[in-house]
């Protein structure tokens, strides 16, 4: 069973299942490609059987020596590195996979293996080898599985089976053992073999269709550690720790379909071997043609800003328009200004165009915004500074003019308006209440862009005309350039007609002198030392 | 002709600042406030040729990323304080080997899950000592969009040239806000590129990096045939070896002195005011710009206050806060943690001045009208003598 669940997974074909035939090297050619002879490995341990297997492998399908890079984790097999004349590289325990995955993608040129123990590859590094798998990089992992820690002295691995003893239970271990090649298969791994350091020929070969196998391979090596697996559950003797593997290693098909594997009864060869085009592939196909569907959004245009992600980004390719003098208004200090509303409203939308304007107008802006859990539904908030000189401080204490677009966003950010500020409400969605000092300005903006303009979700650019508009020193042309430069051609008819609609809200309310109050031409038009 | 200014977010700043200074990998697991980074490379890495991969967390992050590195392509991964956590035991690996990379850690309340979308200074102190055992590190501090992508670029090329992992440590304030910004134009920067070791591969091995000379780290795959590990190793002959005590001192010695021999063209520090301050200001990142905001208006009511802004936070300014010691009366030093670097300032400052810390774990920024009003407490008491 696998457990991946995608189309080019499910139509996968099994594959010839034959590994190339290898004719072992000589002696002297092994050496050739080994830094030295020297290991810290207990003589009659298998772990240099396995690593002439590797070798000889990679001999035997003529790889050039410098292609090679060898990645190995931490414990007894992972001192490999030190031995094989490759690019080696010791990594740290259960990160092998990791490392290796990154030299892979980043430099495809290279061959490159994989060296684990059973504690590296499934306990420390469990979760990275299942997600190698899923992911079907390019790799070949050759793990030594001894079913115990060894260079820490021989305490229980995830491949320790139940009942065994170790160091770390003595009474026999009380959990059950993973089969690490139908971990392996579950996870995606499209090429799975078992050998045994009993059947040198076979492990080579194993391995060898592994290096062949484009994608991720798997191959458990069964080891010996006769000093301490052995010592403790089966035999101290490396000689017949080896023999006993070859009683227990039966043909792959000879072993019943489900057949449950046991400590001494397992399936040997090549277990499973699948198409699947491997990452680099995909990952180059994938990228070949432009992003489709709605995630590629990053600036957003207006109509569809529903989401904070999309809202977010940034403003790549937009060409923005120098030229106006900054009011003079502005020179002594700075303006602040919030626009609040409800996750999906287009608020952050709303203050990047604003704080394009203001940006393309040759001032100095700051645009921030929450990004609370509120965001997807409460109330969010975002803030524009202007200001002729370097803004310092980012942040909105006080806002000069604050638009509040739902209830939610009023209750919270109403009282965090400076004394003879100005807010702007949807007339349509807020009960307002008065603030002392503040002068409070309803329009129905909600109105507005459904019943004049057709559409609910320019209701943040209707408001932006409207806010715009009490900003004296801001003129329209500028706003309208930053409205078109963030919206497709096909919408920015309806934005600029929104823009408008709001502006015209905001002068019939000037002209009536609205609910009156202090400095209409703008709580922004006034501003502050900082 | 000059950029055009556009609005740019901090975190875009610091993906386009990767891009600019030839990072060709990325590798990285989603955590807020750090993600825009993720999500720009996402984009930005197919365009220019390079790899974007989303990893299982942000241990094979850090791992995916020293492998590439060792393949020889610049590489980088975002994250924040719970990732930042889990990359420590690879970061470790990256000072030991020394194997280039840069690490960018946007940083939030904690710890913990703390205030996932609040800023935090928190991290100073990991970012210096994370990692277990012995090490250096270079780390590096943005206060505005464009310091985003000056100090990536510069990140970078301090990783490339000292071959150590760098940390960017940016907060939730600086990496979300947007400014309008010029960015450099390509060349206007200066780019450490990796190259090879001068030298024959038979000699590789034998021949040492000095303080003074460093050689690059030949690429895996390249006709160095290089064994690269996390024990320690001799240094003349690359071998491990962790059997003799002098071999693992001269390495350890080494790692260490590679930077701080170096600290004078490493350390970078913004010292406004400090020539007359009778009061000092010590801030970094985003509390920085309060602080500046602070100093304005304390000068404006008459009230010398200077500030010195670390700009590299480690290897730590030992020399400007020498200098700011002999010059004032009164050190502050405001920061979104509780006297992380405060106690590092003291014992720079060393009884010569006042040290006050002005801490904040709220997960807000620091106000100016905060360390304003510190200030006024602390000029009274001046003007009272
Ligand atoms: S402890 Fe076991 S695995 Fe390790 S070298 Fe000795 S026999 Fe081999």
């Amino acid at each position: 069973m696998c457990a991946l669940v995608d189309e080019t997974v499910l139509a996968r074909e099994p594959k010839d299942c034959a590994p190339p035939r290898i004719k072992p090297a000589s002696t002297a050619a092994i050496r050739a490609q080994l830094r030295t002879g020297r290991t810290v490995w207990c003589p009659g341990c298998s772990n240099g059987i396995i690593t002439r297997a590797i070798v000889d492998a990679v001999l035997g399908l003529g790889l050039p020596q410098d292609k090679v890079a060898v990645f190995a984790g931490i414990g007894c097999s992972g001192r490999i590195g030190n031995y094989l004349n490759y690019s080696t590289v010791h990594t740290a325990h259960g990160r092998a996979l990791p490392f290796a995955t990154g030299a892979k993608v980043a430099d495809s040129s290279l061959k490159v293996i994989v060296v684990m123990g059973d504690g590296d590859c499934a306990a420390i590094g469990g979760n990275h080898l299942i997600h190698a798998a899923r992911r079907n990089v390019d790799l070949t992992a050759v793990v030594f599985n001894n079913s115990i820690y060894g260079m820490t002295g021989g305490q229980k691995s995830p491949t320790t089976h139940m009942g065994d003893r170790s160091t770390t239970s003595i009474w026999g271990n009380a959990e059950p053992a993973f089969d690490l090649c139908e971990l392996a298969r579950a996870a995606g791994a499209t090429y799975v073999a078992r050998g045994t350091s009993w059947a040198y020929r076979q492990l080579v070969e194993l391995i060898a269709g592994g290096l062949v196998h484009e994608g991720f391979s798997f191959v458990e090596a069964m080891a010996v550690c006769h000093t301490y697996y052995g010592r403790f559950n089966l035999t101290a003797d490396p000689a017949k720790f080896l023999l006993a593997q070859k009683e227990h290693a039966i043909p792959a098909d000879e072993f019943e379909p489900g057949e449950p594997r046991r400590r001494d009864r397992y399936p040997v060869g090549v277990l499973s071997h699948v198409e699947r085009p491997p990452y680099s592939d995909v990952y180059a196909e994938r990228h070949a043609r432009p992003p489709e569907g709605a995630a590629r959004e990053t600036g957003g245009p207006a109509q569809e800003a529903s989401g904070v992600a999309q809202e977010a980004g940034g403003s790549k390719g937009r060409e923005p328009q120098h030229g106006g003098a900054p009011a003079a208004r502005l020179e002594a200090g700075r303006i602040e200004v919030r626009v609040s509303g409800s996750g999906g409203q287009g608020i952050l939308l709303a203050a990047a165009v604003l704080a394009d304007a203001v940006a393309a107008m040759g001032l100095e802006v700051v645009q921030t915004q929450s990004y609370g859990p509120e965001a997807r539904g409460g109330a969010s908030q975002a803030d524009v500074i202007a200001s002729a000189e370097e803004i310092d401080y980012p942040e909105v204490d006080e806002a000069d003019v604050s638009l509040c677009l739902s209830q939610a966003a009023f209750d919270r950010y109403a009282a965090e308006t400076r004394k003879r500020g100005l807010i702007l409400y949807d007339s349509g969605l807020v009960q307002a209440c008065a603030i002392p000092g503040v002068r409070l300005v309803g329009l129905p903006f909600t109105d507005t862009a459904v019943c004049d303009l057709g559409a609910k979700v320019v209701t943040n650019i209707v408001s932006l005309g409207a806010l715009s508009a009490f900003i004296d020193w801001l003129p329209p042309a500028v706003v309208d350039g930053a409205v078109a430069a963030r919206v497709p051609a096909k919408f920015k008819d309806l934005n600029l007609r929104a823009l408008e609609a709001g502006r015209r809200l905001a002068e019939r309310a000037l002209a009536e002198g609205a609910a009156g109050g202090p400095d209409v031409a703008g709580g922004a038009g006034v501003a502050r030392e900082r | 002709m000059p950029q055009p200014r556009r609005l740019i977010q901090g975190n875009e700043a610091v993906a386009e600042g990767a891009i600019a200074a030839g990072a060709r990998f990325f590798a990285g697991y989603p955590i807020t406030p750090s993600t825009e980074i993720a999500e720009t490379l996402s984009r930005r890495m197919p365009e220019v040729g390079g790899s974007f991969l989303q990893m299982e967390d942000e241990i094979a992050s850090m791992g995916a990323v020293i492998g590439s590195s060792l393949a020889g392509v610049k590489a980088l991964t975002a994250t924040s304080g719970p990732g930042f956590s889990l990359m420590q035991e690879l970061i470790g690996y990256a000072a030991m080997a020394q194997v280039p990379c840069v690490i960018v850690d946007v940083m939030r309340g904690g710890p913990s899950t703390g205030l996932p979308t609040d800023p935090s200074q928190g991290d100073v102190m990991q970012a210096r000592w994370g990692t277990h055992g012995e090490h250096s590190v270079i780390v590096v501090a943005p206060s505005s969009v464009r310091e985003c992508f000056t100090l990536t670029v510069d990140a970078f090329n301090f990783s490339e040239q000292y071959r150590t992992p760098v940390i960017m440590l940016s907060d939730a304030v600086i990496g979300h806000m947007r400014e309008a910004v010029a960015l450099p134009l390509p060349e206007e920067l200066r780019i450490a590129e990796r190259g090879e070791p001068d030298c024959d591969p038979e000699d590789y091995d034998t021949v040492v990096s000095t303080i003074d000379h460093i050689l690059p780290r030949p690429a895996l795959g390249s006709r160095f045939r290089v064994h690269v590990t996390g024990l320690v190793y001799d240094r003349r002959s690359g071998a491990v070896d962790t059997s003799h005590p002098e071999v693992a001192a001269d390495l350890g010695m080494y790692l260490r002195e590679k930077i701080y021999h170096h600290r004078d063209a490493i350390v970078r520090v913004e010292e406004v005011g400090m020539e007359d301050a009778e009061i000092g200001l010590f801030a970094y990142g985003s509390v920085a710009r309060s602080a500046r905001a602070a100093m304005k208006a304390a000068r404006r009511k008459g009230i010398a206050v200077g500030l010195l802004r670390p700009i590299t936070l480690w290897p730590f300014p030992t020399a400007a806060v020498d200098r700011m010691a002999e010059q004032v009366r009164t050190v502050i030093v405001p920061e979104m943690n509780i006297r992380q670097m405060a106690w590092e300032v003291q014992a720079a400052v060393a009884g010569r001045a006042e040290v006050v810390d002005l801490g904040r774990v709220d997960g807000r920024l620091i106000t100016p009208a905060q360390i304003d009003e510190l200030i006024e407490r602390k000029a009274d008491r001046v003007r009272a003598r």
